[in-house]
């Protein structure tokens, strides 16, 4: 993980987790245009997903689709709850999230991208989002999915928490689990989080290393 | 991040504790915890002076691009003493492009602002350069009891004028300014450094050579921001 990569954006990351690699960059505050969408007591949060026509064994068609809209949604909403929007009111902040390769779990791993971004940009937040995903291949839970176990397992499950206090912000599953299953495998995501949040707060203090 | 501390600016209480809201250097001042912010944008706030550039002119006021997500007005009441909408128009004073130093008269709840120039000093600037620095790093640049700027003034000769917004204007000789605004960067890029002051002093003496080397003197202090710690 790095943080402040792109010189032109207020804030940027570049995660590297497994064989995904994702870039984000968050501009903002900034004023919001039209004037009929802001929102006279706090900022609007923009978020978009895009996926590389590279970033996949078989080239994708470039151009958001049905379901890069859908994960630049529930992005949006993992992170919103972080941040203190009612601080700026009448602005937007804006999330771009591009995955350069991918091998399952890229709306994880782009919004601790993004989270690492907003921080990055100086944006305050209650804490930073952390996510990971965890899934049921051969019938055992396992954590972090890669493209063939995603593909030929049970489940899918990614999560997203903010760590401090535990508190989800995203959950979605694909697959089928008991209810057994689906508490062990929370609790291992969770830990999941929990370690790459770790990592997120390194990179962050690895920026301004040289100081103190 | 602290416990039994009021939260201040950059930071947030929850369920009894204080936590930091931005990447930054922790400080504890009395019964408040606060952090100064590494990074962020410009949001004004009453008696700041600011750096703007006028970018529209309407009936009664001008409209201020004060390099914040929200733009400034600036009423001609707080302007001129005399103005008559009838017969004369705001563009005849200041026109779009102008250079304006001025000061934040006040920000309402949804953060309008309106500005001011009626006060000394204030008032269109010309010649010279504008540099823009991140605004959390205007501090620095000013230095603790504005050693940062008196020396920079002191050695390069250049009038400087540090605006609470991130502008920064100098004037000054043409090969001096270019030296400055390059030091400049630098004081941005390494503010959370410590010993900067002398390091940039150092830099400035040997490219402006002798000419300006009457800058024996004047010991400068340390940077601020030591008893800190990193967080979040």
């Amino acid at each position: 993980m790095e943080v402040g990569i792109l010189k032109r954006a207020d804030g940027s990351a570049y995660v590297e987790i497994g064989d995904n690699k994702v870039i984000a960059a968050v501009y903002g505050p900034r004023e919001l245009h039209p004037r009929h969408l802001q929102r006279p007591d706090r900022a609007v949060v923009n978020c978009r997903y895009n996926m590389a026509p590279f970033s996949v064994e078989e080239r994708k068609r470039s151009g958001p689709d049905r379901r890069s809209i859908e994960i630049s949604k529930v992005t949006r909403l993992a992170l919103e709850p972080a941040i203190f929007t009612e601080y700026f009111p009448r602005t937007s902040i804006d999330i771009f999230i591009e995955i350069l390769q991918a091998d399952a779990g890229t709306r994880t791993t782009g919004i601790t991208a993004a989270s690492l971004a907003l921080a990055d940009a100086g944006i305050p937040m209650r804490d930073l989002v952390s996510a990971c995903a965890v899934g049921k291949v051969a019938g055992r839970i396992v954590l972090d999915l890669t493209k063939v176990e995603d593909n030929f397992g049970e489940a899918d499950m990614p999560i997203a928490i903010m760590p401090r206090d535990n508190r989800i912000t995203l959950l979605q599953m694909d697959g089928t689990m008991t209810e057994e299953e689906f508490k062990e495998a929370l609790k291992l995501g969770m830990e999941g989080c929990r370690k790459i949040y770790k990592e997120q707060r390194r990179a962050l203090k690895e920026k301004y290393g040289q100081g103190d | 991040m602290a416990v039994g501390y009021s939260p201040g600016p950059g930071t947030f209480s929850d369920r009894g504790s204080v936590y930091s809201s931005v990447v930054g250097l922790a400080k504890r001042e009395g019964e408040f915890a606060r952090v100064v912010a590494l990074e962020g944008k410009y949001i004004p706030q009453s008696g700041d002076l600011v750096i703007g550039v006028v970018k529209d002119s309407g009936f009664t006021s001008w409209l201020i691009d004060i390099n914040s997500p929200y733009l400034g007005v600036l009423d001609v009441k707080d302007a001129l003493d005399k103005f008559d909408p009838v017969l004369e128009d705001t563009s005849d004073y200041f026109r779009v492009g102008d250079t304006l130093l001025l000061k934040v008269k006040s920000v309402d709840s949804v953060r309008r602002v309106s500005l001011t120039i009626k006060e000394d000093g204030l008032g269109e600037i010309n010649g010279g350069k504008l540099i823009k620095i991140s605004p959390t790093k205007i501090p620095r640049l000013i230095g603790k009891k504005g050693s940062m700027i008196k020396m920079l003034k002191h050695v390069t000769g250049c009038d400087i004028i540090i605006a609470q917004n991130g502008v920064v204007w100098i004037n000054g000789e043409e090969r001096v300014m270019e030296i400055l605004s390059n030091a400049i960067e630098k004081i941005e890029k390494e503010a959370h450094t410590s010993g900067l002051t002398d390091r940039i002093k150092e830099m400035l003496s040997k490219k402006l050579g002798g000419e300006y080397g009457d800058s024996r003197q004047e010991t400068v202090e340390e940077s601020s921001d030591r008893d800190t710690s990193s967080n979040k």
